[in-house]
């Protein structure tokens, strides 16, 4: 099926973790102009070479350094976007961070970069790229978000609630933009094979995959395409305020 | 009303007429933005986006109303959201284009808003844009 990404901008947030760099690599074989945010040099190097590989054109890709956790080097990185590129059509919010642990051993620092980097960020970032969005009477906004949001609780207290927060604040915002032509949506992983994820999996050894009705964990990809479908007008355009499950039956 | 203010009336209603599909040729000078015309607080978003990329100026709802408090600070302008006395004379004497007779102490901020009308914000534009001029 035909997406319609051609000449689009896409401003992925996290897309040097292994879901936004799937996220990337698919919006620019679909072709589309992607603006990836990140924090560390050596990832972005690391980032650009695996996109490579992938037989992505670099040409399409016009990274920004940022910090999620300081509200003015957001602003500052989105306005310096929009001087330089005048719109941005789609907004992938895919940055995430999780310290797994019992709230009660939280350090203050790790529940205030969760709350941030989970919740407050998009929020900020949602709120620089609306105001482009409404001038140019349209856009979709993807905020990547957990199945902790609504299930598995424990050990992800703030991780998990930020994330509920951030599905509570995607519906919100779609009622409130919708009559602009505007959607929000989220994707909602389950268990996903990254990094991230190994500690997790190698604690559930294999009581995850019997919790899950297809028996295996999620990809990048999974995601990737679930965010490629929500973000596409031609696929999904009657289709906002929506939280799909990329979990592969996790919660039946 | 000047021609500035005309030629600022002039763009208002095109954007309007933009944002939310009220013919441009029907908006009135006198029109309430939120009674008479309808426009919702999303549209009106819209257009305050709309006029802040068109003359390069940062505007928001509540300038609209901010003046008045501007011009009485000494005393209290409102309490608990309700205009007192102080408030009428400055509403009287900062904002003589909306409907006066409907002015009175003890309306609330809300009520206030709802009395601001197209030439309110053609107002607010051309203070904003003689501010950046300074």
């Amino acid at each position: 099926m035909y997406l319609n990404f051609n000449h689009k901008y896409v401003l992925v947030t996290g897309a040097t973790g292994e879901i936004g760099r799937q996220i990337c690599l698919d919006f620019i074989l679909e072709g589309a102009l992607v603006i990836p945010l990140y924090r560390n040099d050596c990832k972005k190097e690391k980032f650009l070479n695996w996109l490579k590989e992938n037989g992505a054109n670099l040409d399409s890709v016009f990274p920004y350094k940022a910090d999620l956790t300081k509200r003015d080097d957001i602003k500052s990185a989105i306005n310096r976007i929009l001087k330089e590129h005048n719109k941005i059509d789609v907004l992938v919010n895919c940055a995430g961070y999780a310290v797994e642990m019992p709230f009660l051993m939280l350090e203050d620092n790790q529940i205030d970069d969760q709350i941030n980097i989970n919740y407050l960020a998009p929020m900020i970032v949602m709120k620089e790229v609306l105001r482009s969005m409404f001038i140019n009477k349209g856009g979709n906004i993807v905020n990547i978000s957990s199945a902790t949001a609504t299930k598995f609780g424990r050990g992800v207290s703030v991780y998990g609630s930020a994330k509920a927060g951030l599905e509570r604040f995607t519906k919100i915002i779609a009622q409130e933009v919708g009559k602009k032509g505007i959607r929000v949506n989220s994707v909602s992983p389950g268990v996903i094979d990254t990094d991230m994820s190994q500690d997790l999996i190698a604690r559930g050894k294999n009581n995850i995959k019997e919790f899950t009705a297809l028996r295996k964990y999620g990809t990048p990809i999974d995601v990737s395409k679930a965010v490629l479908f929500l973000a596409s007008d031609d696929t999904a355009g009657f289709i906002t305020g929506h939280v799909l499950n990329v979990d592969g039956g996790i919660f039946l | 009303m000047n021609m500035e203010i005309n030629e600022i009336f002039k763009d208002v209603a095109e954007i309007i007429d933009e944002s939310c599909g009220i013919e441009a040729d029907s908006i009135k000078m006198e029109d309430t933005l939120f009674d008479k015309l309808e426009i919702d607080s999303i549209d009106m978003v819209d257009i305050l986006f709309e006029i802040e990329t068109k003359y390069d100026i940062s505007i928001k709802v509540s300038d609209l109303e901010q003046r008045t408090k501007e011009a009485e600070n000494e005393m209290p302008y409102e309490i608990d959201g309700k205009i007192t006395e102080n408030g009428v004379k400055s509403i009287l004497k900062e904002m003589p284009e909306i409907d006066l007779s409907k002015v009175h102490e003890g309306m609330t901020i809300e009520e206030l808003i709802k009395l601001i009308n197209v030439h309110s914000l053609c107002k607010i534009i051309k203070l904003k844009l003689d501010e950046a001029k300074e």
